[in-house]
């Protein structure tokens, strides 16, 4: 890895954890859940991840195996990035709703 | 400009996105709206990654999508109409699994290249991952009363437990990235993952119903931080920065509901 591409990212790091440290304190009880719900659809963004892993490209044989788990893990990631959207959202009560009747 | 560029720019956005869905998901009346701007900032991002010059094939890619929408949709279905505590915790296992699965794929794919540096990151994102998995797991079986709580008491050693784990990964991890291309590289990413699982589902295990939901908030955090990671090895800027924020975040609100549930203990 590049010393410079390095220090940059860690400095996103550092900067990042500060920001959040911020923005999560002194959180209301009554918006902790749905706070945590919001957290748990970012931290899906391993997604990305998952697409740069299973589009990784053939050679040397080994790589396909790395390709099909980045797709394994793509879909895993998605259930989370999906479902938590959707979920924390509500917007898919309406359609729930209509089911039910 | 090439998709480089584009691609940059749009992960700021993301990023922005992401912060103001957080500010906006503090308060009740304007959380869905700070659901919907986060959500769009995830979908773009998403999008923009198809560009990126090293998704060199489509087929599973779409695979993966198919699948994990459908999926994540009727388990939303499927779900109880309030969000909670277990179905976060649920959720949450299904992205760790897919943090543990990028992070071995990737050792698998190009281990040379990656440097001391790459190999911490490696190390980190495999733990990280297997950490709150197998943890989000357990805490959704005691959630959902598939395992009953508290007959775990009997044993009292977790402390020494926790430190026995935490040394094996040191170890291990630190050796492995030594050299990530040593034949016997496999051996220790099987080693730390291992310690990993035993430590997520320890950490979960002497807990009671009411501590529970501030260990789903840590193991949480210990996900992010395996994105953040995975950030450093893929070189991804918004993994970092996303990583990070939920990383530190869900430490401060962990700190938040233990003060808040001291309170109304006292």
């Amino acid at each position: 890895m590049e010393t410079t591409t390095l220090t940059l990212l860690i400095f996103l790091l550092v900067l990042a954890a500060f920001l959040g440290q911020e923005i999560f304190s002194k959180t209301p009880v009554s918006a902790q859940i749905s706070l945590l719900s919001s957290a748990n659809a970012v931290s899906g963004i391993g997604v990305l991840g998952a697409v740069l892993t299973a589009g990784l490209a053939e050679n040397a044989g080994n790589n396909d195996l790395a390709a099909l788990l980045g797709g394994v893990a793509l879909a895993l990631a998605l259930v989370n990035t999906a479902a938590g959207y959707l979920g924390a959202g509500g917007w898919l009560d309406q359609f729930r709703n209509k089911q039910d009747k | 400009m090439g998709f480089s560029t584009l691609i940059h720019i749009v992960y700021v956005l993301s990023a922005v996105a992401f912060i103001i869905g957080f500010k906006m998901t503090r308060q009740v009346e304007t959380a869905q709206r700070g659901h919907l701007i986060s959500g769009i900032g995830m979908a773009v991002a998403i999008l923009v990654t198809l560009l990126d010059r090293h998704v060199a094939r489509l087929d599973y890619i779409l695979l993966g999508l198919l699948a994990g929408t459908t999926v994540g949709v009727a388990l939303i279905r499927k779900m109880p109409q309030e969000v909670s505590f277990a179905s976060i915790a649920l959720l949450n296992a299904f992205g760790a699994a897919a943090l543990w699965l990028v992070t071995y794929a990737q050792f698998h794919a190009r281990p040379a290249g990656q440097g001391f540096t790459g190999g911490l990151a490696l190390c980190v994102s495999a733990v990280g991952g297997m950490v709150a998995f197998s943890g989000a797991l357990t805490a959704w079986a005691f959630l959902t009363g598939r395992i009953k709580t508290g007959q775990f008491s009997i044993f009292k050693k977790w402390r020494l437990l926790y430190l026995g784990c935490f040394a094996v990964i040191t170890l291990a991890g630190l050796v492995f990235a030594w050299d990530v291309v040593a034949p016997e590289a496999a051996r220790y990413f099987a080693l730390f993952t291992l310690a990993g699982t035993v430590l997520g589902v320890a950490l979960v295990l002497p807990d009671n119903l009411s501590r529970l939901p501030a260990t789903v908030v840590l193991l949480h955090s210990y996900s992010a931080a395996a994105a953040c990671a995975a950030g450093f090895f893929l070189q991804n800027a918004l993994m970092v920065v996303a990583g990070a924020l939920v990383c530190s975040g869900c430490v401060a609100l962990r700190q938040n509901m233990n003060q808040s549930a001291g309170n109304e203990s006292a």
